[in-house]
């Protein structure tokens, strides 16, 4: 089956089975392995993306549901290599990564959670992550570098992509 | 193996369309938060899909009609989770909505998803007993309207048809003195399968004696089940400790839980227990109180 999304900007098609999961058809035909597979089922978020603007599980949903669909991955987060997010930068910064596995998840939910709370609470950044799972962590790092983000953009507006 | 035929409705006129007969049966697939896990499990090949997500026009819509409340099957449980309506109107099924998997699964799961799957541990079906919602089944002949008390009848067994599609729930709004509570139990607060959930609805009148009481409680047997054991023999009753203490048997007879790899049948027993009582007794509580 034919299928055309808009990935990260820009408009592709794809050739493959409509049921073939989005983190498949994302990974294999459009080669873009920044969106990982953890444990498949929607427990973990390591496939986390953005289906037209919703933080969603890419494993669980089928390539042929986004005919049409505006999709974000962790590619199409920096302009460049060399021009980071504030928000990657800031992972990097408080050790918000390690083995890396759980990263790409993490700062696609981040990123759009921001978007619809510029100003949350620690308690509120973690109920946000509650769907992706970080095993090297212990998650403070990574509150520690979504909450610095949240609060550097109140202070300096404009600077939020 | 064979390729799945895989067929996008973009009207609810053409899902019913899609899934009448002669067609063969077809597996309904919206959110995905079952249906792909199965397929990905290795047990399940269905051999056509008919992919509803496009119907949320028609079918996402939560409003209020004629004293009860209509949720679109398509609903998510974010849309739930977040609407001012059900905030105001029915907190109950919003509370519970919002204790669902974690954000990416309640932006895509839906409420009609939790009642085709009817799993019993499916966070939705005890709030569907305790306020006696109506499900409703379109095909393209007819429109059923069944409530959930009679609507799943077995492990994952339910009376819906082939060719039939969930487009809605209602729910007939509670008394304004009703006390309406949601209790889940499981191993952590976020991605947690319930052990045990209990959605309770209940009031006493101005003797203090039980007006009306409807439990529903999950992942304590085959299906969701509404404990009308509890319910009859507390009803038109005093809520004296003895008879708050006398209830255990009752709560016993209406529960059949099992060992799995979740949780114990003893453990599940007593969490059963321990939630009924602990709404028996905020009932007290609130009456005294007001």
């Amino acid at each position: 089956m034919n299928i055309w999304m808009i990935v990260n900007g820009e408009r592709r098609e794809v050739d493959v089975p409509p049921m073939k999961r989005l983190l498949d058809t994302l990974r294999e035909d459009l080669n873009l392995t920044g969106t990982k597979e953890g444990c498949g089922e929607g427990e973990c978020g390591a496939c986390l993306v953005l289906v037209n603007g919703q933080a969603v599980n890419s494993c669980l949903v089928a390539t042929g549901q986004v005919q049409g669909a505006e999709i974000w991955t962790v590619e199409g987060l920096a302009s460049s290599p060399e021009e980071l997010t504030d928000l990657q930068s800031a992972f990097l910064t408080y050790g918000a990564v390690q083995c890396g596995f759980c990263t790409p998840g993490m700062l696609m939910t981040a990123h759009a959670y921001l978007r619809h709370n510029p100003d949350p609470t620690r308690d509120q950044i973690r109920e946000a992550i509650s769907g992706n799972l970080c095993r090297c962590t212990g998650y403070q790092k990574i509150v520690d570098a979504i909450e610095a983000v949240a609060k550097r953009r109140q202070t300096e507006p404009g600077e939020a992509p | 193996m064979k390729p799945v035929v895989f067929q996008r409705a973009s009207t609810l006129e053409e899902a019913l369309f899609l899934l009448a007969p002669p067609q063969p049966e077809a597996t309904v697939l919206a959110g995905g938060t079952d249906v792909m896990v199965w397929i990905r499990s290795g047990g399940f090949h269905p051999a056509r899909v008919v992919d509803i997500s496009p119907l949320r026009a028609e079918c996402a819509r939560i409003v209020e009609r004629e004293g009860q409340i209509a949720v679109g099957a398509l609903c998510t449980h974010a849309e739930m989770a977040s609407s001012p309506l059900l905030r105001e109107k029915l907190p109950l099924l919003a509370e519970a909505a919002a204790s669902v998997g974690a954000p990416p699964i309640r932006n895509r799961g839906t409420l009609g998803g939790n009642i085709g799957g009817s799993s019993p541990a499916g966070d939705m079906l005890p709030v569907l007993l305790a306020c006696d919602a109506t499900v409703v089944l379109q095909s393209a002949g007819e429109t059923r309207r069944i409530p959930y008390s009679r609507y799943c009848i077995g492990y994952r067994k339910t009376v819906r048809r082939s060719e039939e599609l969930i487009t809605e729930v209602v729910f007939p709004l509670p008394a304004p003195t009703a006390l309406a509570r949601w209790y889940k139990v499981g191993g952590r607060r976020a991605q947690a399968c319930s052990k045990v959930n209990l959605a309770a609805v209940g009031a006493l009148d101005r003797q203090g004696q039980v007006a009306f009481l409807r439990l529903g409680i999950g992942s304590c047997a085959a299906t969701p089940v509404l404990m009308e054991n509890v319910a009859g023999q507390l009803v038109g009753c005093y809520l004296s400790k003895e008879a708050i203490d006398g209830v255990i048997p009752a709560i016993s007879r209406d529960i059949s839980p099992i060992d799995d790899p979740r949780s114990t049948a003893r453990y599940r027993s007593l969490v059963a227990q321990n939630l009924v009582i602990r709404f028996l007794e905020e009932l007290v509580a609130t009456a005294t109180a007001t």
